[in-house]
C-alpha cells in the first residue's frame, strides 16, 4: 500500500533512525592537547628552580672578587690554614728540583711536605681545645 | 582550556544530534568515515573556540558547521565513492528490514544535492524550513518546495516496488 500523503510519508521516513556514530573522543583529545601544556609548565617550574639556585649561589659570592694574583695567594693561605698542602705544580716542582741537593732529596721534599701548618694568631685548634676539655663521666 | 561543564554540554549535544549530523555529513561526503571525521573536527573546534556560547540557534549552528566541514572535505578530496555505494547502512530500519534501508539510501542518493540536504535536515535533523533557509541561504518557501519535490521523488522510487513503503498508520 503506497502512501499518497506527504505527512504520512514523512512519518514513514522518520521510522528509519540514523545510525549513531562513534563516541566522541573529546575528553581524550582535550587531555592529549593539554599534555604539552602540563609538560611546558613543569619545565618552566624546573627552570625557575634552577635559576633560583644559580642566583642564590651568585648572590652569596663576594661582590668584589680579588684580582687573579691576590685570589691565588688568599686561596693558598686559606688552604694552608686548614692544613691542606698547596697543590704540586710544575713550577713548584722545578723550584724544588733546583733548590734540592739531589734528585732523591727533591722527590722526598715533594712527597713529605709538612702538612700541619702553625695556626695563625687569634685562631684556635678545635682538636686542641677538645683534648684539653674534661670529659664528664 | 574549556571548563568541564562546557565539555559535558558538548558531549550532550553530540549525544542528542550526533546521529542526525552524521547522516547529514554522510549524505554530503558519501563516506561514513569521512563524515565522522568532519563531525569530530567540528566538535573539537567547538571545544577550542568556545563559539557555541555565542550561537543563538545551537542546533542550526551545529548543522551549518558540519555542512561546511563536509563540503570542505568534498572539495579537498573529491567524492571518491558514489552516494549509497559504500555498503554501510545509514539507518536502522523499522523491523530490521535492511532491503528497505538500502532502498531509502538509493532513493536519497538519486536526489539532487540540495533536495537531499533539505530532506535530511527536515526529516532527521528536525529543522524547520526557516532554519533550513537560514542555513542554506535560500528562502523558506524555496526550502519547502524543494522538500516537496524530494518527497515526491522518494515516494516514487521507494513505493515503486510492490508491498514496500508501508503506511505507518
Amino acid at each position: 500500500m503506497s502512501i499518497p500523503d506527504d505527512d504520512q510519508f514523512e512519518k514513514y521516513l522518520k521510522q528509519f533512525r540514523p545510525v549513531a556514530g562513534e563516541p566522541l573522543m573529546v575528553k581524550e583529545k582535550a587531555e592529549a592537547r593539554s599534555r604539552p601544556l602540563v609538560f611546558a609548565a613543569c619545565a618552566a617550574v624546573a627552570a625557575a628552580i634552577v635559576l633560583a639556585v644559580v642566583m642564590s649561589v651568585l648572590v652569596h659570592k663576594p661582590t668584589q672578587p680579588p684580582g687573579p694574583t691576590e685570589e691565588a695567594s688568599t686561596t693558598r693561605v686559606s688552604m694552608e690554614e686548614f692544613g691542606n698542602p698547596p697543590p704540586l705544580t710544575i713550577a713548584s716542582a722545578n723550584a724544588l728540583l733546583e733548590s734540592a741537593p739531589s734528585f732523591k732529596a727533591a722527590i722526598d721534599n715533594m712527597a713529605f711536605q709538612q702538612e700541619s701548618k702553625p695556626i695563625s694568631e687569634g685562631r684556635y685548634s678545635l682538636l686542641a681545645l677538645l683534648s684539653k676539655e674534661d670529659v664528664k663521666q | 582550556m574549556r571548563s568541564t561543564s562546557s565539555m559535558t554540554e558538548i558531549e550532550q549535544l553530540y549525544c542528542r544530534h550526533g546521529a542526525a549530523l552524521l547522516l547529514f555529513a554522510t549524505a554530503i561526503t558519501g563516506e561514513r568515515s569521512r563524515a565522522q571525521d568532519a563531525i569530530h573536527h567540528v566538535f573539537l573546534k567547538l571545544l577550542e573556540d568556545e563559539k557555541l556560547q555565542r550561537a543563538t540557534d545551537v542546533k542550526a549552528y551545529l548543522f551549518a558547521c558540519v555542512r561546511n566541514a563536509a563540503l570542505n572535505d568534498v572539495r579537498a578530496r573529491g567524492r571518491n565513492v558514489a552516494l549509497a555505494d559504500e555498503g554501510l547502512a545509514w539507518f536502522e530500519p523499522p523491523s530490521r528490514d535492511y532491503a528497505e534501508e538500502a532502498s531509502l539510501r538509493r532513493a536519497l542518493a538519486e536526489l539532487p544535492d540540495d533536495q537531499r540536504e533539505i530532506t535530511v535536515l527536515h526529516v532527521w535533523g528536525e529543522l524547520t524550513f526557516a532554519q533550513i533557509a537560514d542555513l542554506l541561504n535560500i528562502s523558506a518557501n524555496t526550502a519547502a518546495s524543494r522538500y516537496r519535490y524530494a518527497l515526491a521523488r522518494l515516494r516514487e522510487v521507494m513505493c515503486a516496488k510492490e508491498n514496500s513503503c508501508v503506511d505507518p498508520g
